[in-house]
């Protein structure tokens, strides 16, 4: 059949291809339809395309444009008008296995192309994310460059497996990531990875041409196993058809100094502080005041230090980009350079990356490709200070030399050498994060029999990070030099091999079967290596020491898994359609018994705009109908190692000791922390999905709508076991949680296509509510650090006592009716002005001890509404897009208020006050005189009780924010009105500007309503969300 | 072109299928993967030295338990109020009225986790030793090491069982969480049994050549029956306790009483012959403990409170948490007119105060020598040595109204600090004496306390309580088992089958 293709006869067709606004679209695809014969448009829109006979049809396509299909009778020239297209990509969402009609599928899948995340200043794809996608809940905790946000799709699953593992900063589910083809998740790299660095920032987003977010079963099940918390599949750019093309782009912009916490300095802290101890002092504490605030003429109490000055400054970003692309029949190419480089608003911080990739898909034969990917880059992250652990914990917080919610009063003085250890601590110590990237992957399809196609991909991971720290003699307490260097590598090699039959039959059934056989290894290894006492503060590595002086170990965990996969599609007339999903996982993280999990889903839907009675109508049209039921797994919350009973080589320790011997010989025990259990198995997700897409009003309105519920349950925790076993606890598959939820998604065409002027709203919100179905010990209550999990409550609710405002008169405090004592607390007795605290268990004392304990759980920090807003309005060669995100429906706990109350109040100590910086107190409602009623209790220096405690319901805020997130506006030149464009052989040309975190609405009293951790703990010491302002320009040769 | 096209297919047919026929067979391998960067159960029991490194395991664990919280001291001598602090009532309380809950103590002193970890361990070795070929071990050595481990196992419920009186009774390894089960508390006197059958066991594996071989370190033959006269004393079986006593007390070529002036070298020296079984904590082996933030008073070397810096600088408190004062000292020792060698031995007076220090745990190595900071204490820490053999013997024959062979044991011991002898002391009476005279030689090592209740909780008789402790228990107490320490809430939270000790209930 080929060889007919070699006597047939050739007719040249020829055509222009325009714009809706009667532009010429230059490289935009040709093809014939059901052929591989493919001819692109060149710089004036022109192309021609050699086809084998009359009549056939066109398939005309081009990023950014909507598909068409034109049939050729007998035309030698057609003259084509292409619609632009805002949402709507590609056809084919290429998943990784199959390759999914967006119009056939019965799954629930949001996308956007890179034209909604292009030149925008942020260093990694998960930052760009948010607002874009109904059902994708991005929440920048932190502004530090290079480091990982939270990304939660259709709400939180993850319960802590201990306390222990309790970790504040990373305490939301994590969806699978798919790069090219490579799958790769939180938990595989968390441990593994000494620099702390996202391992998403490794990709230029520049560099992305889709992401396609797989929401729910019938689409997450292909990656059955750990597509539990939905499923990003990223792919980058490849090459279009056509001449060679280079583009290069650039953008340089500013980032603002933050806003900072609000601190009284100098003679106004003295003032108010002075006012405060004058107010409520008695007599005898008046003879007492500190000597701090008394001796003003002290030169070492007379200072007016801002500290947050000294380490804040204004930064810049700045990115660069460099590509090659193009194709011939045989080769379509793209390669990619790039660098971009963030300095931080907080000094000796940012981040810079150098990023290299390329595809190059050859077409050996009509039958036979070979598709590459090659993916390499380095990034170096500045953090700050640094510490001598090997692990970094609390590491998105640490970056300043003096924390900005426990500042010293502004008073004090300060040397030369003070100042410098407080602010740049990187002049002296080395701290460098370096992470080196490189991937890659080759694939070879065959088609055979016409309807096969066979293909084998092989896929190479390897990564590595490194720490290197020293901190010299001079700045340490103990007067030694420290070096540490740390290294970790994780390397993983994939192997799919996958058969897909493609059949029509008598035009009306449409079959796709597609069967993989899938394996996948990896190896994490780690290097740990301190140093103490280095001779000499010229030395930043560890050399020249004694031997006793140095410290370290090296470590290295496997993982391995096998995976079956039978996906099936059947569609009758393209109005029916049906979709399976079969998948089998073997894991290594299992025993044997539970090593295999099975992973099904079944989805349907129905095109009614097929059906005759829909089929004419104007204002309909597209309407499609869909549900889905499937089951995914997770096992993120079991380690590597977990299954076994490793013992501790080497444990003699005892208080005072921390050796390994006894006796002078290697005494080896159990680890007795935690024993392993033989039954534990896969996590596993239930979810049910309807959904409803459609098209009306002529094309100008789009609408998806999607409804869930999603049952994840055998999420592993930890359980007690009897204490005589030596041992205190292990896991089980034993809670559960529950996550239901609305998205919608609106688009509209404010204008008709043919107006100058173009207005593209769209719009969507995700409601999600989440509750915790079961926990381990008969549902006993969870309580971790300041988060409580209780079954039928949401995630990570507070923990704390209820407070209603102050204590307005004596009439208000409680009295025991039977004994009638007033005011009986665990810490003394209650007065006007302290915290009315409520009596939850109805004892008439107010108390944590066991038996009287008051202390409860309230609010909730989980969103239940989140969302984005976009314009995008054009207007001839102008564009501007505008993004504001959104976040309602969730409490947040002011901690920095609460922190820096506690500080300088929480012993009634007036010395602590005079020690602690103070905010702006007159911003406060603070309790004054009897009678007052008010929602704090008094700043009184000298009230007992502990009354300015963390962990009360008083600290609780409003958590809701509308941010301005981007405001981005382009000009793009007409090569038919600039002449000089063709002279300089340029093929186009845009200038952009945008501006990156613009406004914030909130009613939250402190900086930033976004900025909290994974519990909704105000984050005042973690790193601002700056703003960023951006110019850039893109050439294309 | 045709024939080119034919041979791709071949060859990517070909590569397709060799290629996953590689996948396939490499990857169950890869699915059962061994762990490396660990030892496991699974791997780890092949040979004698595997089985060395569990033992060895079984004594870092009891060294732990023992000094967790200084919970041996706290247990056998703060009860007795010979010691006393200036540290108020986190410390005070239990010599002050009895009250046994000690705030900041509770992992050592109330939770018997770390106890069953020994136990534990102990399992494990009972059940793997027996699993491997005698040509795995050099002669003598499988024996040696499985009567160290029945050793082990019954020292630690030998503690436990006097501290807390019933408990859960586990005799075999739990190495899958399936195995463990919920059970509820075994009486003391089953748990006596299993402790006296493991410690015959433990006799008759170990030897006596294994005394000087290990150093007095580890389990031996004498340890083991040293073992045997505590447990048969603690269950009034005193017949036997001579018995066991005796077999020990006859071995003088390994056995010795240290001379007078050197007594305190028990502490100093392992291979001291007075020594039947220590553990030890040698700088030498990186072994030492040292006092930083982590392990403050409450959890610090028992050295570290108790000895001055006024007597070796740099230790963390100038008047010690638990000292001794002068009149104490004087009424225990008697006046100055005869010299008992060991208020000279064991305490040590700081410049004109009234506080001595107990000076049997204050062997110390400087880490910094130029500016002698970082004190590091690297005493021994006796469970057993052969005055506490003698005196014990002299407790059972007085038991058995032999009190003039009884006199004639405690004089060897009064003898041999060149104190008086005692002469006309009889029945009762005696019984205190010889008490007393054990809480001279003894003092700090864990041994007061449980003296007074080997001799009370059968009985329910609470003179001796009276006579001996600052703050007496009365009868009442003694019926609703007040004797015992109380368990830690977090043991009874997990475990319904457990309850709280009668007298704690409520009180704790």
């Amino acid at each position: 059949m080929s060889c007919n293709l070699l006597f047939a006869q050739v007719t040249n067709i020829t055509g222009t291809i325009k714009d809706d606004k009667g532009r010429t679209l230059p490289g935009i695809t040709v093809s014939e339809r059901g052929t591989k014969n493919q001819a692109s448009s060149g710089g004036d829109g022109n192309f021609t395309i050699k086809v084998k006979g009359i009549p056939t049809a066109l398939i005309i396509s081009g990023v950014g444009y909507k598909k068409q299909e034109i049939p050729v009778n007998k035309e030698t020239h057609v003259t084509i008008n292409l619609e632009e297209s805002t949402n709507d990509l590609s056809e084919a969402i290429v998943t990784g296995y199959t390759t999914i009609s967006r119009r056939k599928t019965t799954g629930s899948i949001s996308s956007i192309t890179s034209k909604e995340i292009e030149n925008l200043p942020a260093a990694s794809i998960d930052v760009l994310l948010q607002g874009k996608l109904p059902g994708v809940n991005v929440q920048n905790f932190t502004g530090q460059p290079g480091v990982k946000t939270s990304l939660v799709i259709r709400g939180n699953t993850n319960i802590p497996r201990s306390s222990g593992d309790f970790d504040a900063d990373n305490l939301s589910s994590n969806p699978l990531y798919v790069l090219d083809g490579i799958p790769v998740s939180d938990d595989e790299i968390k441990n593994f990875n000494v620099t702390g660095t996202n391992y998403l920032a490794s990709l230029n987003p520049n560099d992305i041409e889709s992401v396609d977010v797989l929401k729910d079963a019938s689409a997450a099940a292909l990656y059955g196993a750990r597509a539990n918390n939905g499923v990003i599949i990223i792919k980058t750019k490849r090459g279009v058809l056509g001449k060679p093309k280079l583009s290069l782009n650039t953008y340089q912009g500013y980032v603002t100094k933050p806003g900072k916490v609000e601190t009284l300095i100098g003679a106004a802290e003295r003032r108010k502080k002075m006012e405060l101890i004058y107010k409520y002092a008695n007599d005898a504490q008046e003879q007492n005041i500190p000597q701090l605030l008394t001796d003003s003429l002290n030169p070492a109490f007379n200072n007016n230090n801002d500290y947050q000055d000294l380490f804040y400054q204004s930064g810049y970003v700045q990115n660069y980009d460099l590509a090659v692309s193009g194709a011939t029949e045989n080769v379509n190419y793209r390669i990619s350079g790039g660098m971009y480089n963030e300095k931080g608003i907080v000094k000796s911080t940012g981040y810079k990356r150098y990023s290299f990739t390329s595809n190059v898909n050859f077409n050996i034969t009509q039958n036979l490709e070979f598709l590459t990917n090659f993916k390499a880059s380095t990034g170096k992250r500045l953090e700050g200070k640094g510490t001598t652990d090997f692990l970094k914990q609390g590491r998105y917080r640490s970056v300043f030399g003096i924390n900005p919610i426990s500042m010293p009063t502004s008073l004090l003085g300060m040397s030369d050498d003070d100042v410098n250890s407080i602010i740049n601590p990187y002049d002296y110590q080395r701290n460098d994060n370096v992470n080196v990237d490189l991937s890659g992957v080759g694939e070879l399809r065959y088609t055979f029999l016409k309807d096969f196609r066979i293909s084998t991909r092989s896929i190479i991971n390897y990564s590595t990070a490194k720490n290197d720290f020293a901190s010299p003699s001079i700045i340490n307490t103990d007067g030694l030099a420290y070096a540490k260097s740390t290294y970790t590598q994780y390397r993983k090699y994939l192997l799919t091999n996958n058969i897909l039959w493609t059949k029509t039959l008598n035009d009306k059934h449409n079959i796709t079967a597609t069967f993989v056989q899938e394996y996948e290894t990896r190896k994490n290894e780690g290097l740990y290596l301190l140093g103490r006492d280095i001779p000499n503060d010229n030395i930043q590595v560890i050399k020249g020491i004694a031997s006793q002086n140095l410290s370290g170990y090296s470590d290295q965990s496997t993982y391995a898994k096998l995976s079956f996969l039978g996906a099936a599609h059947y569609d009758y007339k393209g109005k029916y359609l049906f979709d399976a999903v079969y998948r089998g996982d073997a894991s290594s993280r299992f025993g044997k018994n539970n090593k295999w999990g099975y992973f099904p889903s079944l989805g349907a839907g129905w095109i009614l705009t097929e059906e005759d009675f829909l089929s004419q109508s104007e204002w309909v049209k597209e309407l499609k109908l869909r549900g889905s039921w499937g089951r995914t797994g997770d096992e993120s919350s079991i380690g590597d190692n977990d299954r076994y009973n490793a013992y501790i080589a080497g444990n003699g320790n005892y208080p005072g000791n921390y050796g390994s011997t006894y006796g002078g010989g290697t005494a080896v025990i159990p680890n007795y922390a935690g024993i392993t259990n033989d039954d534990i198995t896969w996590q596993r997700t239930e979810t049910w999905n309807a959904g409803v897409d459609a098209l009306l009003f002529n094309g100008r309105l789009t609408v998806n709508v999607d409804a869930y519920v999603r049952t994840t349950t055998g999420q592993m925790l930890s359980v007690w076991i009897p204490e005589y076993t030596g041992y205190l606890s292990t896991f089980t598959n034993a809670a559960g949680v529950r996550n239901s939820g609305l998205e919608i998604n609106l688009m509209g065409k404010v204008f008709g296509r043919e107006k100058a002027l173009q207005w593209t709203p769209s719009i969507n919100f995700s409601f999600n509510k989440n509750i915790v179905t079961a926990l381990p010990d008969g549902n006993r209550d969870l309580y971790y650090d300041q988060a409580v999990y209780v079954v039928g409550k949401p995630l990570n609710m507070f923990y704390g006592y209820l407070v209603n405002g102050a204590i307005s008169t004596s009439n208000d405090i409680i009295v025991n009716p039977y004994t009638g004592a007033v005011g009986a607390s665990k810490w003394g007795t209650l007065q006007p002005g302290y915290p009315n605290w409520v009596d939850v268990n109805g004892d008439y004392k107010i108390s944590d001890a066991i038996g009287e304990n008051d202390m409860t759980f309230f609010g909730d920090p989980n969103p239940k509404v989140t969302g984005g807003f976009t314009n995008y309005f054009s207007y001839k060669d102008f564009s501007l897009q505008i993004l504001t995100t959104f976040t309602f429906g969730r409490d947040i706990i002011n901690s920095t208020f609460a922190q820096r109350m506690s500080n300088g109040f929480f012993y009634g100590n007036p010395k602590d006050l005079s020690k602690a910086s103070i905010g702006n107190l007159d911003n406060y409602d603070f309790w004054q005189k009897e009678g007052d009623i008010s929602r704090y209790p008094a700043a009184n220096p000298y009230m007992g009780l502990y009354a300015w405690r963390a962990g009360q319901s008083m600290f609780m805020e409003p958590g809701w924010y509308i941010r301005i997130k981007n405001i981005n506006l382009a000009y793009r030149f007409d090569k038919t009105k600039h002449a000089w464009m063709n002279r300089a052989g340029i093929n186009s040309f845009r200038i952009y500007g945008t501006m990156d975190n613009v406004h914030m609405f909130q009613k939250f009293s402190g900086i930033d309503a976004e900025r909290v951790d994974g519990r909704g703990f105000d984050y005042g010491d973690g790193y601002p969300l700056p703003s960023k302002y951006t110019l850039g320009v893109q050439f294309e040769f | 072109m045709k024939i080119q096209f034919k041979q791709y297919i071949k060859i990517g047919v070909a590569a397709l299928i060799l290629i996953g026929l590689f996948g396939a067979s490499s990857c169950n391998k890869d699915l059962e993967n061994k762990l490396i960067n660990d030892t496991y159960s699974d791997t780890y029991w092949q040979n004698e030295k595997d089985i060395n490194g569990a033992v060895l395991g079984t004594y870092g664990l009891f060294r732990k338990a023992m000094t967790t919280n200084q919970c041996f001291f706290i247990w056998g001598d703060a009860p007795i109020g010979i010691l006393t602090t200036l540290e108020g009532t986190n410390h005070s309380g239990v010599y002050t009225s009895g009250n046994f809950a000690l705030p900041y103590r509770e992992t050592g002193v109330h939770n018997w986790t770390n106890w069953y970890r020994v136990v534990d361990l102990s399992n494990l070795i009972i059940k793997r030793v027996p699993e491997l070929d005698d040509n795995k071990f050099s002669s003598g050595n499988k024996n040696y090491l499985l009567g160290e481990a029945y050793f082990m196992r019954a020292l630690a419920y030998f503690y436990m069982s006097r501290v807390w009186g019933d408990l859960p009774m586990q005799t075999t390894p739990t190495e899958t969480a399936n195995q463990a089960v919920l059970k509820g508390r075994t009486p003391t006197d089953e748990i006596l049994k299993l402790i006296v059958e493991d410690a015959q066991k433990a006799s008759s594996l170990l030897t006596w050549e294994g005394v000087e071989g290990n150093g007095r370190r580890r389990a031996n033959k004498a340890a083991a029956l040293a073992l045997l006269a505590h447990t048969t004393a603690w269950q009034n079986d005193y017949a036997k306790t001579i018995l066991y006593t005796d077999s020990i007390i006859s071995k003088k070529e390994i056995f010795s009483l240290q001379p007078k002036g050197s007594i305190r070298n028990v502490f100093k020296d392992a291979n001291a012959k007075e020594n039947i079984f220590v553990f030890t904590t040698k700088d030498s082996e990186n072994e030492s403990s040292q006092y930083d933030g982590n392990v403050n008073i409450f959890s610090g070397a028992v050295g570290f409170i108790t000895v001055s810096n006024q007597i070796y600088v740099n230790m963390p408190f100038n008047v010690p948490n638990y000292f001794i004062t002068n009149s104490k000292l004087d009424e225990i020792y008697g006046d100055n007119s005869v010299e008992d060698s060991r208020k000279l031995e064991f305490f040590r007076n700081m410049t004109n105060t009234e506080n001595n220090s107990l000076m049997k745990y204050s062997d110390i190595v400087y880490k910094n020598a130029a500016t002698n900071s970082d004190p590091r204490l690297e005493s021994n820490y006796v469970i057993f040595r052969l005055a506490d053999m003698i005196l014990l013997k002299a407790e059972a024959l007085n038991a058995l109204n032999r009190d003039g062979d009884a006199l004639i044991a405690v004089n060897s011991i009064r003898t041999r600090a060149g104190a008086k002898t005692m002469f006309n002391s009889g029945g009762a009476n005696l019984k205190r004496d010889i008490l007393k005279e054990r809480q001279r030689e003894l003092i700090g090592e864990g041994h007061a306390y449980f003296d007074i209740v080997r001799n009370t909780w059968k009985s329910g008789n609470n003179n001796l309580f009276v006579q001996l402790t600052s703050w007496s228990m009365d009868a009442g107490r003694l019926a609703q088992k007040g004797y015992l320490f109380p368990i830690h809430n977090s043991i009874l939270n997990t475990n319904r089958l457990i309850s709280q000790n009668p007298y704690w209930m409520g009180r704790y």
